[in-house]
């Protein structure tokens, strides 16, 4: 072993010192594609952490809970649990969400038991030992709130101090009655939590009566399941019984779609990366022939040679993880803020993550990643150099040899793969339990990488014989290099097409998810002025009484309102999106695109109470259709409504069902909204600046802080910006492959023509001056550059097919198609920049070659 | 699998040795029926026009490549039944070779580019340490041990080719145009000291050239044209 790491640094770690650039190039080829994986790694792994770590915070050792969406669990259900010998302990709790009025932040307040709040922070109920925590104080003052130590230094409070917070109810005044020591393991979730007690929770927040969640402990020796029965006997029907385990795992399959796009992606990226790698090892090992030729004269075995090779591929991706760790990390942490973002505006709210953590798995994936993958690459690109004979080393080498055959059999490989996508895109049936959507998403473009390559090379070959005598030398030349070495220029083509193919690709379905989405919702939205009590975005954090709007149905400029509210509801084993809205009002008003049913009929029929809408995505996820009935999880018990009508929309990945906000009113006795949307007259529309102080009059006055009213388009900005903050996210990691890309056709172009150095000081040598080597070389890097740029746009565009069976897979939804006009400049222009770029170092050398020097080479 | 010592007075035989490259009308026949003895302790040097078969020989008989017919025997054993990997061994192990360009390995220094065949066999021993003292002192390199190639002039690159083909003491060292690159005075230094291996160290050395001034040196001179021998002279008759 020692030998061979010896030789491993003689002979090919040494020359790495006299080919800096090169060897760092592929060391950052390699490492930006772990970073691409570890950062998608890291952050999903936090943000999964934290939605663990609050689901494990909150359950408090409770083996059990029960929800009831906003409708909520009564007294008397509380009681029934309570009266089951199957359970240890029955808490029930009220959880609400508020701001502080000095800054931005945010949070949970949860009204329980006192006795429950020493269970959640771990502390003996008796004692509160380690806790300046007076249960007592708890249980009898109204305004008292409990913190944990964290969430005292986040508030910037004392114990004793007031805390004045915004909630769905108003401004609200409290006293900090104690302070805690919350474990480790949920000290971070808590953080940003509060505790009161139920009853005053109950009185704040209108929830008299009635708590929105009960965590039950089982008796000793009784089964889950046993205790699963149990509780469903005491229970309406359409209340949620799960472990917290399954309550987590819910949560976390709402975020797996997310997971697997930005996995999809990196993986592409690395998958670039190979191809440069294998570019990279290839040139570097074209580069030692002569010095393998010497060692296997001196008796090197060829398994010798291979793992000398391979050695120091796995040096480089060793190297490659070190940076790419680096890079992950602090990608990672970047990306973080825009995930906790994005994620709680589009699936669920996180609790505070301050920062990512690395675990063994990622970072044992990552290695075998980064050193897997360049050890492929090598064993791919030193096969011809291992299988030589000693003596092949030692004859002249036949340039010019075309060598297509191994480029005929990826091409055949690539129709094959190409076939199977459109196969599977065109043909599977669907939905499919099978993630077809994915397959199609690696076997479109990889099946155009290898085809095309394949075809560049063929019409490269037919312009050369085409163009004959009549084309310049130096076009011939660049030609002929691109033409006789088929492997390198397949390598290069296809490498770099894909990069641009995915910040086409990405363009286009960003794009056409914006361009999509503003539609639908300048067709959906029924008012110009939207209402919601949000501090900071059109993007509501909590709901309000519906009775604020009230006094601005008389506003002058106020046609009518429409009244709003999303609760997530059970249905069956999945939860769904329950979007309830003034249904009559919202007709005349929206335009919405009806895929079944006919809209007066369903929208008379959801009225009456009879019938709800459900959304296109929930219709296409669940198999629902006309007439077919769904049980809606209400107060007093399931209702079984009809689905009237099925409608184009994209309010929820998780599926729309739209009842009437009456009809949710009355069976879920929830009188809550979470958006009022003014419909104003033609006048007050346009001319909104005179509207906005009559509306502020209006309202009343604790409302001021908290409602945030903002005009239609602007609204519409709002959550484009929402979905664009989640595009912003997953183009860095285009950005970076595209990076990747342009690095990785830098190195081979200049290897390809420092490769040539003989045959160019041979052309020196008859008569060619330095201005016809500098067009041989350009000739050649804007043809491939050209190449890759037309492969590229083909991808690109054609890779929108399999992202929208994704987002099929994923959320139910369908994008239509816009073509990328500003990425396909974007992609040409960068294809530019990297051609023009990649030859100023072969340039430069070629022109400062001795040709007496590079002949006798 | 060591190499078993020689059983031969002769440490190359080759009989009735054909090589024909390629196949059809456009073969080539490098060597035809070509059979010769190369004795250790003896200065062989193959002589001949371009494409009379030099190199192909010396291939031959470095287990380099196979004949196409006849046998070529390698210390004592036939190379053609032995797979690729097991002649590796037997020329690591057996075979020095020195190249008209020199072959150095541009990124280790003097002293590595010695070690570097041994390495290849097996972990370094104090024996060879001491020869890589003897060795390079003998060639009038020891200052320059630690220096790399590229600052060498042309004669002490092929001093150091030398250098490196001797340290695992194989019985048989093969030259290829070893002064073909170099002045007319390093050529004859090198050539004296390649004479010098043979002569004091019993090693049988096998040198193709075109320099008449070289085969003036060796005790014996073959001379191929057209893949055959032509000719067979020792000692003064070849001068």
């Amino acid at each position: 072993m020692a030998r061979y790491l010896l030789l491993l640094r003689w002979l090919l770690l040494r020359p790495w010192r006299r080919n800096p650039v090169r060897q760092c190039l592929t060391v950052l080829s390699i490492g930006l594609g772990v970073a691409l994986f570890l950062a998608t790694e890291l952050t999903m792994g936090a943000v999964e952490e934290a939605v663990q770590a609050g689901q494990k915070a909150l359950a408090a050792g409770a083996d059990l809970t029960v929800s009831c969406g906003s409708a909520g669990l009564t007294a008397e259900e509380l009681g029934k649990l309570r009266q089951r010998p199957e359970f240890a302990a029955v808490a029930g709790s009220v959880q609400a969400q508020a701001r502080r009025t000095d800054g931005d932040g945010q949070l949970t307040l949860l009204g329980v038991e006192p006795a429950q709040v020493a269970r959640i922070l771990g502390l003996d109920a008796s004692a509160g030992a380690g806790s300046d925590l007076d249960l007592g104080q708890l249980a009898l003052d109204p305004r008292a709130l409990v913190l944990t130590r964290e969430g005292l230094l986040e508030n910037g409070v004392q114990r004793g101090a007031e805390l004045t917070l915004l909630t769905a109810r108003g401004r609200l005044v409290f006293i900090v009655a104690g302070v805690v020591d919350a474990p480790p393991a949920v000290r971070q979730a808590l953080k940003a939590c509060a505790f009161l007690p139920l009853a005053a929770a109950q009185r704040h927040f209108g929830r008299q009566g009635k708590v929105d969640r009960v965590d039950l402990k089982l008796a000793l020796g009784v089964d889950p399941s046993d205790g699963k029965a149990a509780a469903r006997a005491c229970v309406t029907s359409g209340a949620s019984i799960a472990t917290p385990a399954e309550r987590t795992d819910d949560q976390l399959a709402a975020l797996s779609g997310l997971r697997a796009m930005l996995v999809l992606e990196s993986l592409l990226a690395l998958l670039v990366a190979l191809f440069f790698i294998y570019n990279t090892v290839a040139a570097a090992v074209a580069d030692r022939t002569r010095d393998a030729g010497l060692l296997r004269c001196l008796g090197l075995t060829r398994g010798g040679l291979r793992a000398l090779l391979l050695g120091e591929a796995a040096c480089a991706g060793l190297l490659g993880l070190c940076v790419g760790t680096g890079l992950g990390f602090v990608l990672g942490r970047v990306a973080l803020k825009i995930m906790v973002t994005t994620v709680g505006i589009l699936y669920l709210q996180l609790p505070p993550i301050d920062s990512v953590r690395f675990h063994g798995a990622e970072l044992l994936a990552a290695a075998a990643m980064s050193i897997g993958l360049s050890v492929v690459a090598a064993t791919l690109a030193s096969r011809s150099l291992t299988q030589k004979g000693a003596l092949e080393f030692l004859r002249p080498v036949l340039t010019g040899t075309l060598q297509v055959r191994g480029l005929r059999r990826a091409a055949w490989l690539g129709v094959a793969l190409l076939a199977v996508a459109v196969g599977l895109a065109a043909l599977w049936p669907r939905p499919s339990a099978l993630p077809i959507g994915r397959v199609v998403a690696l076997t479109l473009p990889a099946g155009i990488g290898l085809l095309a390559p394949y075809l560049v090379v063929q019409v490269v070959g037919w312009l050369r014989f085409r163009l004959g005598p009549r084309a310049s030398v130096p076009l011939l030349m660049a030609l002929d290099a691109t033409r006789t070495h088929p492997t390198r220029t397949a390598m290069t083509v296809t490498a770099f097409a894909l990069s641009l193919g995915l910040v086409i690709g990405h363009g286009g379905v960003g794009n056409s998810m914006t361009t999509t989405l503003q539609s639908w919702l300048r067709r959906a939205i029924p008012g110009d002025v939207i209402l919601g009590a949000s501090f900071a975005s059109a993007v509501p954090t909590f709901p309000i009484d519906s009775a604020v709007l009230e006094p601005l149905r008389a506003l002058p400029g106020v046609v009518d309102i429409v009244r709003l509210r999303g609760v997530r509801v059970a249905l069956g084993d999945r939860y769904v999106m329950c979007l309830a809205i003034d249904l009559a009002a919202a007709k005349t008003r929206s335009d919405h695109h009806y895929v079944a049913g006919e809209r007066d009929d369903a929208v008379r029929r959801c009225v009456a109470g009879e019938a709800v809408i459900v959304a296109e995505n929930l219709a296409y996820k669940v198999g629902l259709r006309l007439g077919d009935k769904i049980p809606i999880p209400a107060a007093d018990g399931t209702v079984q409504l009809e689905v009237a009508g099925i409608i184009r929309d994209y309010n929820s990945p998780l599926g729309t069902v739209y009842m009437d906000y009456e009809v949710y009113r009355r069976l879920f006795h929830d009188s809550l909204i979470d958006f009022g949307e003014l419909c104003l007259t033609d006048a007050a529309k346009q001319d909104l600046a005179a509207f906005w102080p009559l509306l502020a009059k209006a309202l009343p006055e604790q409302y001021h802080d908290m409602l945030h009213a903002s005009a239609k388009e602007e609204f519409i900005s709002g959550a484009i910006a929402a979905v664009e903050d989640l595009n912003s996210l997953s183009f860095v990691q285009i950005v970076l492959a595209s990076l990747i890309g342009s690095v990785g056709i830098m190195v081979t172009v200049t290897l390809s023509v420092l490769a040539r150095r003989r045959e160019l000081a041979l052309l020196r040598a008859v008569g060619m001056d330095v201005r016809g080597l500098r067009r041989t070389v350009l000739f050649e890097v804007a043809g491939l550059a050209a190449a890759a740029a037309i492969v590229g746009l083909v991808i690109g565009n054609l890779v929108f097919v399999p992202a929208n069976l994704v987002f099929r897979e994923f959320a139910g939804f369908q994008f239509d198609y816009v073509f990328p006009a500003w990425h396909c400049v974007l992609a040409l222009v960068v294809a530019g920049l990297t051609a023009v770029l990649s030859a100023v170092v072969p340039l430069r050398r070629v022109q400062r070659m001795s040709v007496l020097e590079a002949v006798e080479e | 699998m060591r190499y078993a010592p020689c059983i031969d007075a002769s440490h190359v035989v080759l009989t009735d040795v054909h090589k024909t490259y390629g196949h059809g009308a456009g073969a080539v026949h490098a060597l035809r029926g070509v059979s010769l003895a190369f004795e250790p302790g003896r200065f062989h040097a193959i002589l001949g026009p371009s494409g009379s078969g030099k190199s192909t020989l010396l291939h031959l008989a470095a287990g380099l490549d196979g004949p196409s017919a006849g046998t070529v025997t390698l210390l004592g054993r036939q190379t053609g039944p032995l797979d690729d990997d097991e002649l590796a061994r037997l020329r690591r192990r057996s075979v020095g070779f020195v190249f008209q360009f020199f072959n150095l390995v541009p990124t280790l220094t003097v002293a590595e580019n010695a070690l570097l065949p041994v390495l290849l066999d097996r972990r370094v021993t104090p024996a060879d340490r001491t020869r890589l003292d003897e060795l390079p002192a003998a060639m009038e390199l020891s200052h320059k041990k630690d220096r790399l190639p590229e600052d060498l002039s042309g004669g002490e690159r092929q001093r150091a080719a030398i250098v490196r083909a001797m340290l695992p003491a194989p019985p048989l060292l093969l030259a290829d145009e070893p002064t073909g690159s170099l002045d007319s005075a390093t050529g004859a230094l090198i050539t004296s000291l390649l004479r010098a291996q043979a002569s004091e160290h019993g090693v049988c050395l096998i040198v193709v050239t075109h320099d008449p001034r070289v085969a003036e040196q060796a005790d014996e001179v073959i001379r191929l044209r057209d893949g055959v021998v032509v000719a067979r002279e020792s000692n003064g008759s070849a001068r």
